[in-house]
């Protein structure tokens, strides 16, 4: 295993949890799954296809989601939207997410004055 | 016409639960089209757009399993290493011991060398075989129990009783870092040891190296012993190799294991010594055969010397039982 393997393995590691975060974050507008997984890439968390499709379906059973057809279309779609529990998780996730950031920094600029 | 999206989807779905097919089936062939649909509006052709899409989404077994959560394994990393060590004690004691102890009965029987190779062997392995699946068993179990009580709220009530069991507190530590510490091997010996004894005291009944004039098997101990003895000798090694598994899953010695540890020594060889030296234990046909009805008859030499293996044997598992019990200031 090279550097870049390595570096591939821990940034999936440090990824995993934002998907959450990120699907709650996007989802209080409601969405569909290849709709949601074009709009994660282009805002810059790409995330793979068989990794979202299975998570929304967890998250709806956790309570955090909500879904609902629409048959308005030639293509019926799930859509799904973040429910208040799920918008309330996301803003504890959020807290804590932002919580990692400042101690990181914190950590780094202690390093610095060594 | 069934496409390759078909049949992607009827491969995902094949281990999905089937209250949410219907429903998935129906958004997976949405997500499906919009990704192949994208993928064409971008100037792909349709075929290399679907074969491309499905290749992302991967191997259907693995969709399903993430669709079915994260547990979807017999023994995982928490209980792998145990598990592997287990085993390997296990196969590493009791095929051996089974092997050379057929192959010693056999050839002194005067059996040729390959057929005894065969026979050995087979049975080896069928004692191998059954130990894995002994052990893999009461491992997935355990796993279940622990997978249950992980995913909140679903653990079936079966399983509240193992989780207690198991469930692992500071208090669990062995009291000494040292010599009172529970020792892995006593429950793996009394365990494989006392299924092996089991097994080999079944076996005996139809698989001998002699027939009598009818063909039958002529068992090596003494026909008689089923009406009373060898059901209680059961029952002693089923209980020991319970109390030891007991012990293990506590961590510590007790009181009341030592207690128990005491009774059943002192009860199974009491039975043994006294129909060692009585001459019950062993059929008198067999002996017969092998010509050592003089050798094991009640008071001999040799009799006398498993009679002493036996106390001994007794002696140390008593002695163990209460110094890793009580520590040598008691002792």
């Amino acid at each position: 295993m090279g550097d870049n393997d390595f570096l591939a393995t821990h940034r999936q590691e440090l990824r995993r949890g934002t998907v959450v975060l990120a699907c709650l974050i996007t989802l209080r507008r409601p969405g569909y799954g290849y709709g949601l997984l074009d709009a994660l890439a282009q805002a810059g968390v790409p995330v793979e296809a068989n990794t979202l499709y299975p998570l929304l379906r967890r998250l709806e059973s956790q309570g955090l989601l909500v879904s609902e057809w629409d048959t308005t279309e030639a293509r019926p779609r799930k859509f799904y939207r973040t429910s208040p529990a799920g918008i309330e998780m996301a803003r504890e996730l959020r807290t804590e997410w932002e919580e990692l950031g400042a101690a990181l920094r914190l950590l780094d600029s202690e390093g610095d004055t060594e | 016409m069934t496409t390759l999206t078909d049949r992607y989807i009827a491969a995902t779905l094949r281990s999905v639960p089937e209250k949410s097919r219907g429903d998935l089936e129906r958004e997976l062939r949405a997500s499906i089209g919009d990704a192949t649909d994208a993928r064409v509006a971008k100037g792909e052709k349709p075929d290399a757009a679907e074969v491309a899409v499905l290749t992302e989404l991967g191997d259907p077994a693995q969709l399903a399993a993430a669709y079915a959560g994260p547990q979807r394994y017999l023994i995982g990393p928490r209980f792998f290493h145990g598990y592997i060590r287990t085993l390997g004690i296990v196969l590493a004691f009791s095929m051996p011991t089974v092997w050379a102890v057929l192959m010693a009965v056999w050839i002194a029987a005067g059996n040729s060398p390959v057929s005894s190779i065969v026979t050995s062997s087979a049975a080896a392995l069928t004692v191998g075989l059954m130990a894995a699946f002994w052990t893999t068993l009461g491992y997935a179990v355990v796993e279940a129990a622990e997978s249950a009580r992980e995913s909140d709220g679903e653990a079936p009530e079966w399983t509240t009783e193992i989780r207690k069991a198991i469930a692992w507190t500071p208090a669990r530590l062995p009291k000494e870092t040292s010599g009172r510490a529970v020792r892995v091997n006593d429950a793996v010996e009394a365990i494989v040891g006392g299924s092996i004894g089991i097994a080999l005291v079944f076996i005996q009944r139809s698989v001998s190296p002699f027939s009598d004039a009818s063909g039958a098997a002529i068992p090596i101990l003494s026909p008689d012993l089923w009406a009373m003895w060898i059901p209680l000798l059961i029952v002693l090694a089923v209980s020991w190799m319970a109390v030891e598994f007991i012990k293990l899953v506590r961590g510590a010695w007790s009181v009341p294991i030592a207690v128990a540890i005491t009774v059943l020594t002192v009860a199974t060889s009491g039975i043994e010594i006294y129909l060692l030296g009585s001459g019950q234990f062993f059929n008198p046909a067999f002996l017969a055969k092998i010509g050592a009805t003089g050798w094991l008859a009640a008071g001999s030499p040799l009799v006398l010397l498993f009679i002493a293996l036996n106390v001994l044997d007794a002696a140390k598992r008593i002695f163990r039982a209460w110094y890793s019990t009580l520590g040598p200031e008691a002792c």
